[in-house]
C-alpha cells in the first residue's frame, strides 16, 4: 500500500516506535553483557558501556564446578534440540503426508486430535509423564526430554507439513506412479524435494521449541551435567547476588544461535507457518 | 493378487501414520487418561497411603473448587488472558499495517521485528526483570527521567504492579506472531485492488476499512482463538519472572496445578485441577475448529 506526504512521515515515526520496543531489551542485554559489575550498578544506567569488557563471556564459558558448566549444557542443548527436530520431522513428514493424500477411514478423528493435542496444559502433562517417565527410567535422561519435546513438537509440525503437502499438485505424482514408481518413491523422489521451504520451516519450529524450553526440563532434570541451557542461566539468577553482567553474557550465548537461525530462514519460517497452520 | 493389492492399498496411509498415532498415543492420550484417573485418586507423594492410590470420588475436585486460591488464580488467568491477547492482537495489528505499507528499510524492519519472537523464554524473563529493577533498572530510570515517576517500583515485588508488568512480558514477547501471521494475511491481496481504490479517490482510513480488514478476517479468527488457546496453557513467562508471586498475584492456573503437583505434591488435587483448566481450554478448541474449518474442505 502506497502512501504520500505527511502519512509517510508519521509512519516511519510509528515503525521507529515499534521497532525500538521489539529491540531495546534485545539491544540492552547485549550492552549489560558488556559491562562491568559498575556500570551495572548505578542508578544511571548508560546505553553504550563506558568500558567495555568481555569478562562475562570469559566466565560463562571458563567456569567449571560441580554446580556449574557451560560447555556441558550447550552439548546437551544442542543435542537435544538436533534429536527433538529429527524425530519430530520424520513423523510430522510421515504423518503430514498421510493426513494430505490419503482418504482413510478416521482421517476426520485423527485431524481433530492433531489439532486438540495443541491445547493441552504442560501443566497438567508434566504430572502423568512425570510417573510416566519415571516407569520407563527416562526421568532426569536427555533421551526423555528429547521424546517429551518431540510429543510437543509433532501436532504442530504434522499440521504444518499437512499444509505444505496439500499445495503440491497431486498430478505430479500421478505421472511419475504411470511411470511404475511406488508410493514411497513417489513420496521421496517427487514429493520431498519440492517440500524443502516447508521442512526447512517445521524443522526451525521443531529445533526452537527444543532449545528454548525451560519448564519440562526444570521439573525433569535433577543432575547438573544433564541441564540445558535455559536452566543453567536461570539457575543463576538470584542464587547468590545476581552477577547481571555475566548472567547477560550467558543470556547473549544463548540466544545469538536462535536469532540468526530466525533471521537467515524467517522466509521460510513465515511462508511455513502461514501455509501449514493459517490456511487461507 | 488382486485381493493383496487392495489390503495393501488399505494399510498403505496407516504405514505413515504409524509413529505418529504412537507418539500421540503413548505421550499424549496416556498420559491425559492417566491424568483423569488419578483426579479421582488419593495420590499424595508426599504421604504415600499404605492402601495405595485409592479412589475418593470427587474429593479432589471439591478440594479444589473451595480453594479461594483456585478462584485466585481464575482471576488472574482471566487477567492475563485478556489484557496479553488483546495488546498483542493490537501491537501486532499495527506492526502489520505499518509493515504493509511501502517505505525505506521495510526489508530490515520485518526482519528486526521478528526478534522478541525468537528469543528463549527465560532469556527474555531474566533481561526484563533486569529493567524492571527497583534501584539499577533502565524503566525507572527513563521514567524518572520523564519525570512520569517521583518514586522507584519495585515492578515485579509490588502485588497489583507485578501481574500487569509479566502481561507487558508476553505482549513483547508475543506480537511479532501476531504481526508476521496478519502481514501475511494483507499481503494475499493483490495490489491491484489498492489501485482501484486510489482511481475511485479512497484515502488511506477507507482502504484500511474496506480492503486490508476484510482480507484478513479468517487469518484474524485463527491467531485470536491461537492466542487463548496458548495463553491458557502458557506460564513460563509468568513463572521464571515471580515463580506466581508475590502473595501468589502471578499465579495463573497453571502454575497453580504445577506447585499443587511439583511443590505440594499431591498428584491427585494437581490432576484434578489441571482437568478443569483442560475442560476450559476444550471449550474453546471447539471454536477454533469451527473457524479452520471454514477454510478447510473437509477435515
Amino acid at each position: 500500500m502506497r502512501k504520500k506526504g505527511g502519512g509517510r512521515i508519521i509512519t516511519v515515526l510509528l515503525v521507529v516506535i515499534v521497532c525500538a520496543f521489539a529491540l531495546f531489551p534485545f539491544l540492552w542485554m547485549i550492552s549489560t553483557s558488556l559491562k562491568p559489575a559498575e556500570e551495572v550498578y548505578t542508578n544511571t544506567p548508560a546505553f553504550i558501556p563506558e568500558n567495555p569488557t568481555v569478562k562475562g563471556y570469559a566466565e560463562m564459558l571458563t567456569t567449571e564446578s560441580s554446580t556449574f558448566d557451560f560447555k556441558q549444557w550447550a552439548a546437551n542443548s544442542v543435542m537435544i534440540a538436533l534429536l527433538t527436530t529429527v524425530f519430530s520431522m520424520i513423523i510430522a513428514t510421515l504423518g503430514g503426508y498421510g493426513i494430505s493424500r490419503f482418504r482413510f477411514r478416521g482421517r476426520g478423528a485423527l485431524s481433530y486430535i492433531v489439532l486438540t493435542t495443541q491445547v493441552l496444559p504442560g501443566s497438567l502433562l508434566m504430572i502423568p509423564l512425570y510417573i510416566i517417565m519415571g516407569n520407563l527410567k527416562l526421568l532426569d535422561t536427555r533421551m526423555g526430554l528429547v521424546i517429551a519435546y518431540a510429543t510437543f513438537s509433532v501436532p504442530f509440525c504434522t499440521w504444518m507439513m499437512k499444509g505444505f503437502f496439500d499445495s503440491i499438485p497431486f498430478s505430479l505424482e500421478e505421472a511419475a506412479k504411470v511411470d511404475g514408481a511406488g508410493r514411497f518413491r513417489c513420496f521421496a523422489t517427487v514429493v520431498m524435494p519440492l517440500t524443502v521451504p516447508g521442512l526447512v520451516a517445521t524443522g526451525l519450529f521443531a529445533f526452537i521449541n527444543g532449545w528454548n524450553e525451560y519448564l519440562f526440563a526444570s521439573t525433569f532434570m535433577k543432575s547438573y551435567e544433564n541441564w540445558t541451557l535455559p536452566m543453567g542461566i536461570a539457575s543463576f539468577q538470584g542464587q547468590y547476588t545476581t552477577n547481571w553482567g555475566t548472567l547477560m553474557a550467558g543470556s547473549v550465548l544463548v540466544t545469538i544461535p536462535v536469532v540468526i537461525l530466525f533471521l537467515a530462514l524467517q522466509k521460510h519460517l513465515v511462508g511455513g507457518m502461514t501455509a501449514g497452520a493459517v490456511k487461507q | 493378487m488382486n485381493k493383496k493389492r487392495k489390503w495393501k492399498r488399505t494399510l498403505e496411509p496407516y504405514i505413515f501414520l504409524v509413529p505418529l498415532l504412537l507418539i500421540i498415543l503413548v505421550f499424549l492420550i496416556v498420559p491425559i487418561a492417566k491424568a483423569a484417573v488419578m483426579s479421582f485418586q488419593y495420590y499424595y507423594i508426599a504421604k504415600p497411603s499404605p492402601d495405595g492410590n485409592y479412589f475418593v470420588g470427587l474429593k479432589n475436585y471439591r478440594a479444589v473448587l473451595t480453594d479461594d486460591y483456585f478462584y485466585n488464580s481464575v482471576k488472574v488467568t482471566a487477567f492475563y488472558i485478556v489484557t496479553t491477547v488483546l495488546g498483542r492482537y493490537v501491537i501486532g495489528f499495527i506492526t502489520a499495517l505499518l509493515l504493509n505499507t511501502r517505505f525505506l528499510g521495510r526489508g530490515l524492519a520485518r526482519a528486526l521485528i521478528i526478534i522478541p519472537w525468537a528469543v528463549p523464554e527465560v532469556v527474555a524473563c531474566l533481561v526484563w526483570i533486569l529493567m524492571y529493577d527497583r534501584d539499577y533498572g533502565i524503566i525507572n530510570f527513563l521514567l524518572n527521567n520523564a519525570g512520569i515517576l517521583s518514586q522507584n517500583i519495585a515492578y515485579l515485588q509490588d502485588v497489583s504492579i507485578a501481574l500487569p508488568a509479566a502481561a507487558v512480558v508476553n505482549i513483547w514477547k508475543g506480537f511479532p506472531f501476531v504481526a508476521v501471521m496478519l502481514l501475511a494475511g494483507m499481503q494475499s491481496v493483490s495490489s491491484d485492488m489498492y489501485e482501484a481504490a486510489d482511481i475511485d479517490g479512497a484515502g488511506w482510513v477507507q482502504k484500511v476499512r474496506y480492503i486490508t480488514i476484510p482480507s484478513i478476517k479468517s487469518v484474524s479468527g485463527i491467531v485470536f482463538l491461537l492466542l487463548i488457546i496458548w495463553t491458557i496453557k502458557d506460564y513460563a513467562i509468568a513463572y521464571v519472572l515471580t515463580k506466581g508471586g508475590p502473595s501468589r498475584a502471578t499465579e495463573l492456573l497453571t502454575i497453580y496445578v504445577q506447585q499443587m503437583g511439583f511443590k505440594y505434591f499431591d498428584f491427585g488435587k494437581a490432576a484434578a485441577s489441571g482437568m478443569l483448566m483442560l475442560l476450559v481450554s476444550l471449550g474453546f478448541t471447539y471454536f477454533y475448529f469451527k473457524v479452520v474449518n471454514r477454510g478447510e474442505d473437509e477435515v
